[in-house]
């Protein structure tokens, strides 16, 4: 219909009421939300302090990589890896309280009877966050790799055991506690690890040594395994649903 | 449209919060009383998939209460929730949308109308850490609703609500009774009085009583007395029956008592109401 006319009709004659639009509305079965929708929507309740993390470390990695040598004297190559990874704890203590929040924030219960439930939640911000912080460990890597001395499994290796091994703690905290006081032990965990960075940062070439090579892929292999275990219990948990046995015992 | 619970059963270690209790719910308004820990909150959570049941099933037109399907008919307002302290009253709202399927547009269409029904609408972009408890539990119910759920579950729905609000809300519920299963737990006796067509009575993890208001009552007709007596009885008497009422009536005192026997000579059986019911089983004096 021509425009001009439409608009005409639409002036000359006033609409009509709608009748029994509520009851028309529920009768409508309006096409639901799918699991990819879902997924997609997650993103907007990640915390934009996990983001602006996550985006500072990558910074500093490059920063170090690459800015340094002008600025600073560094004592040895090894040391960047070093600081760089003292300062993963922190966004792997982000991460897993990230995916502990519904707990925090006792909307559990909340969530676990919504079409969604809560384990769907939790394996959604598990996707995301885990995507986030391996986007960002690779362009750490990537940096690294690129005025390392060492090889590039050798560089992930030192790189992402501090990080594993605050991810394990936090998550098996987490999974032990609620309230305040787990985030103060997840938070106490990140610090110590990122500490411990600094405390050995002495014995730091020895300890990046090859002879040392086979006690960090073991370290890092406990930690992985660690970290899959609280993951699976997590989901477990979810799944037989007593997150909330907490409130009624 | 019928929920089913078959024998559901409720083990923490060796306390039973539940035991064998079976129901079949049709479209109706559902009170459930009883004292704390009489196991209202245990079973309510059984029926929203919160908790699973040491043994027995919870179907609703035969899909378990694991499925999908069963969560996606499902509205509940649990006893105590929580919320992100970033969230609005709309991000809430929106939130929950989320998480039951409602694509985006319905959602802050859905959101809007419930935030309006529960006298929300204009706090709907202000911070929930700032609401009061009775804000909060209104906003509750409105995401309690956000599905249009063909099983309503409220566990103290008009807790926190002042008087006018509870009104409005038993109005409500009413109303969305007419067409859905709901059921709601409350402290008020006077709340399920008024709205609830089957009143279901819950002691230590059973169901000891379930039917309509008059059928219910009818356990204590005969048992409720009425007395003018003097000052010097009134102790003895509170301390053997549980009493509902009490006021000063000159140098007297005018009870209201629930008991098998006669209190006294001049007590006189009156008609009972469902709060005598309610303190007849649930009182300490008298814990049957």
């Amino acid at each position: 219909m021509n425009k001009k006319l439409k608009n005409a009709l639409q002036s000359a004659f006033e609409a009509p009421k709608p009748v029994d639009k509520e009851r028309f509305l529920k009768s409508l079965r309006y096409p639901k939300t799918t699991c990819w929708d879902f997924f997609l929507s997650q993103f907007r309740y990640i915390r934009k302090r996990v983001w602006v993390l996550s985006v500072l470390i990558a910074f500093v990695g490059w920063a170090i990589a690459f800015l340094s040598p002008l600025t600073i004297d560094w004592y040895i190559e090894g040391e960047k890896i070093w600081i760089i990874s003292a300062v993963l704890p922190f966004l792997a203590l982000l991460t897993a309280t990230e995916i502990y929040r519904s707990a925090f924030y006792r909307m559990t219960e909340l969530e676990i009877c919504c079409r969604f439930s809560l384990s769907q939640v939790i394996m959604a911000r598990t996707a995301i966050l885990g995507g986030g912080n391996f986007i960002v460990l690779a362009l750490l890597l990537t940096f690294i790799g690129r005025v390392s001395p060492y090889s590039l499994l050798q560089a992930a290796i030192y790189l992402l055991v501090p990080y594993l091994i605050t991810c394990g703690i936090c998550l098996l905290i987490l999974s032990r506690t609620r309230g305040s006081e787990s985030l103060y032990g997840c938070a106490a965990a990140a610090c110590l690890v990122s500490v411990a960075n600094v405390i050995f940062s002495s014995t730091m070439q020895l300890l990046y040594s090859n002879p040392f090579l086979i006690y960090w892929l073991l370290v890092f292999a406990a930690s992985s395994s660690l970290i899959g275990i609280q993951i699976h219990h997590l989901l477990k948990q979810t799944e037989d649903r007593t997150w909330n046995l907490l409130l009624t015992e | 449209m019928e929920l089913t619970l078959d024998r559901v059963t409720k083990h923490y270690g060796s306390k039973i919060a539940c035991d064998r209790i079976s129901l079949t719910l049709h479209p109706g308004v559902y009170g459930l009383l009883g004292a704390n820990g009489a196991g209202k909150t245990t079973l309510m959570r059984m029926m929203c998939g919160v908790l699973v049941p040491t043994f027995g099933s919870i179907t609703y037109d035969g899909i378990d209460v694991s499925c999908e399907d069963y969560r996606d008919a499902l509205g509940y307002l649990p006893q105590e929730f929580g919320y992100y302290p970033e969230f609005s009253a709309l991000d809430f709202m929106l939130y929950i949308a989320t998480l039951k399927g409602i694509p985006k547009l319905r959602a802050r269409e859905k959101a809007r109308e419930l935030l309006e029904l529960v006298s929300l609408e204009k706090e709907a972009k202000k911070k929930i850490k700032t609401f009061s408890g009775g804000m909060k539990q209104r906003l509750g119910v409105a995401q309690s609703m956000l599905n249009d759920p063909k099983i309503l579950i409220l566990d103290e729905p008009t807790a926190g609500l002042d008087p006018k609000e509870r009104v409005r809300f038993r109005n409500l519920i009413s109303r969305l009774g007419a067409d859905r299963i709901v059921l709601l737990s409350t402290h008020i006796v006077s709340d399920v009085e008024h709205i609830a067509g089957t009143i279901l009575v819950m002691k230590d993890g059973r169901l000891i009583h379930q039917g309509a208001l008059e059928e219910i009552i009818r356990t204590i007709e005969g048992r409720v007395w009425e007395c003018i007596v003097p000052q010097a009885l009134v102790d003895s008497l509170c301390e053997r029956y549980p009493a509902i009422n009490m006021r000063q009536e000159g140098k007297d005192v005018f009870l209201r008592l629930v008991g098998d026997e006669k209190p006294c000579d001049s007590a006189i059986a009156v008609q009972a109401a469902l709060e005598d019911l309610y303190l007849y089983y649930f009182s300490e004096v008298n814990a049957k």
